[in-house]
């Protein structure tokens, strides 16, 4: 494994350096471990497998969230029907009501919300940069963050105008 | 929202158990390489070009009749052929006439391309070997009357001319094959058991213009109504296929003239639509030595009117 280098840095090292990036994407999409574990390691292992030419390492970032997200929307639209509701339940994630950390409202929303935001305020994406990850118009990713935003206020109990 | 954040989330307690299953790759795996990538694409297109070269290869080697490009004629294969193709026998004076140009009446054509014109003209459009300079007196029919009558009885000598098939009568009917179709020969009546040629059938009526007669350097023609052109011109071979005199197409020496508005008096009731036109061939400039020459008149539009051959003792 020692063959493959990106930007100098070893498979193993980009798998430290953006196993939590990965994971939170795997996590906040699939709301479950198990399943998010499997995305998890598809993810590097396409890494691994095509070793794509990646320009900036920024890009290899970009590319990883990409692939982790399709991975998840893959294995949804794989296991749908069969999802017990007993595993579901054992391995959900529910993370911690805080009225500063917003995880836990976020994960209360729906996918399509879920990743502006997570994106944009957990990652610090651009709107551009988000839409060429999540391969949409700059406008509909406008258009997600403002109704998840209003959405967000709802579940705080405040005010659509606020 | 800055005062809120998302740590939780981001902090998301990755076990090292993920990890590890994510280092858990097979070492041996067959990673493809920007041309393997397209290899199935490639091999397909190679496959096409492949069997398209053999297929053409094949082709050339087996094809017995390699292609050529459309034959260029010159100038003077063009007025042989034109001349060939509407060449047919005269009955009397064993000249060569030809059927009248009904459909080529609204032709517009310029002297350079008059060779073009008569090539188009003609229904036949494939060549043949004929060459009237390879014309042998011998090969045409018999002259009667009105040339070699007269040269017999001028100066007592057998023309030079033919020949070969004293009784055969000359075929100018439309509806008939021409005899000559094949080389500008007229067809030979084919020959029995015993070595002798049968009498051809009676033809029909001659109904096309042709040369008449050529008597004191003048040469008449009857040339149908239909086939009348305001200025008539004339042109003469020698037995070589050279034209003598001027080779210009419209020149005045090539003037012929109309002489003469048939009204049916001479007791041919064809003749009313036939007029007479006459060339002196003192206008070429040069006299005529003997010999046969081959004759042709032509209209303004350079269409082969009829033409036919002469024998100058």
């Amino acid at each position: 494994m020692g063959e493959i280098q990106f930007f100098g840095m070893t498979y193993e090292d980009v798998i430290r350096k953006y196993k939590q990036t990965v994971g939170a994407v795997c996590v906040m999409r699939l709301k479950n471990y198990a399943d998010a574990e499997d995305c998890f390691q598809n993810t590097f292992f396409i890494l691994y497998k095509n070793a794509p030419h990646f320009e900036t390492e920024t890009h290899l970032k970009a590319w990883l969230i990409r692939v982790a997200i399709n991975e998840c929307n893959k294995y949804i639209r794989k296991n749908k029907p069969f999802v017990s509701l007993d595993k579901t339940s054992a391995d959900s994630v529910d993370f911690p009501t805080d009225n500063c950390d917003m995880s836990w409202a976020l994960s209360k929303l729906d996918s399509k919300y879920r990743e502006v935001l997570y994106l944009f305020y957990a990652e610090d994406y651009e709107i551009n940069e988000i839409a060429d990850i999540l391969q949409k118009s700059p406008n509909t990713v406008k258009t997600l963050l403002r109704r998840g935003r209003v959405k967000l206020r709802k579940m705080y109990g405040g005010d659509d105008n606020e | 929202m800055s005062e809120f954040n998302f740590d939780n989330m981001k902090n998301v307690d990755i076990p090292d158990s993920w990890i590890e299953g994510a280092l858990k790759v097979p070492k041996n795996i067959q990673r493809p390489t920007p041309f393997l990538k397209h290899s199935k694409i490639i091999a397909f297109a190679a496959s096409i070009v492949l069997v398209c070269s053999i297929s053409v290869a094949l082709f050339f080697v087996t094809n017995d009749n390699p292609v050529v490009p459309p034959i260029k004629y010159d100038e003077t294969e063009c007025n042989t052929f034109a001349h060939k193709k509407d060449s047919t026998v005269e009955n009397s004076v064993g000249e060569t006439t030809r059927e009248t140009h009904k459909n080529n009446k609204s032709t517009e054509v310029v002297q350079s391309d008059v060779e073009t014109v008569l090539e188009s003209s003609t229904e036949n459009k494939k060549p043949t070997s004929f060459k009237p300079e390879k014309t042998e007196p011998t090969e045409v029919t018999k002259p009667t009357t009105n040339v070699s009558t007269e040269k017999d009885e001028d100066d007592g000598r057998i023309p030079s001319n033919p020949d070969s098939a004293p009784d055969s009568k000359p075929d100018s009917n439309p509806n008939k094959p021409r005899p000559t179709q094949s080389g500008g020969k007229p067809t030979t009546p084919p020959a029995t058991e015993n070595g002798e040629q049968e009498s051809p059938p009676d033809p029909p009526e001659t109904e096309g213009s042709y040369v008449k007669s050529y008597e004191s350097g003048i040469i008449t023609a009857k040339i149908h109504k239909e086939d009348l052109s305001e200025m008539m011109y004339c042109r003469i071979y020698d037995k070589n296929g050279n034209i003598i005199g001027d080779s210009n197409l419209f020149s005045n020496s090539k003037r012929a003239q109309i002489v003469m508005e048939s009204e049916g008096s001479d007791g041919f009731e064809q003749a009313d639509d036939y007029n007479t036109v006459e060339y002196n061939t003192e206008r070429i400039g040069t006299n005529l030595g003997a010999g046969t020459y081959r004759v042709v008149f032509y209209g303004k539009n350079g269409v082969d009117i009829c033409n036919g051959f002469i024998y100058v003792s």
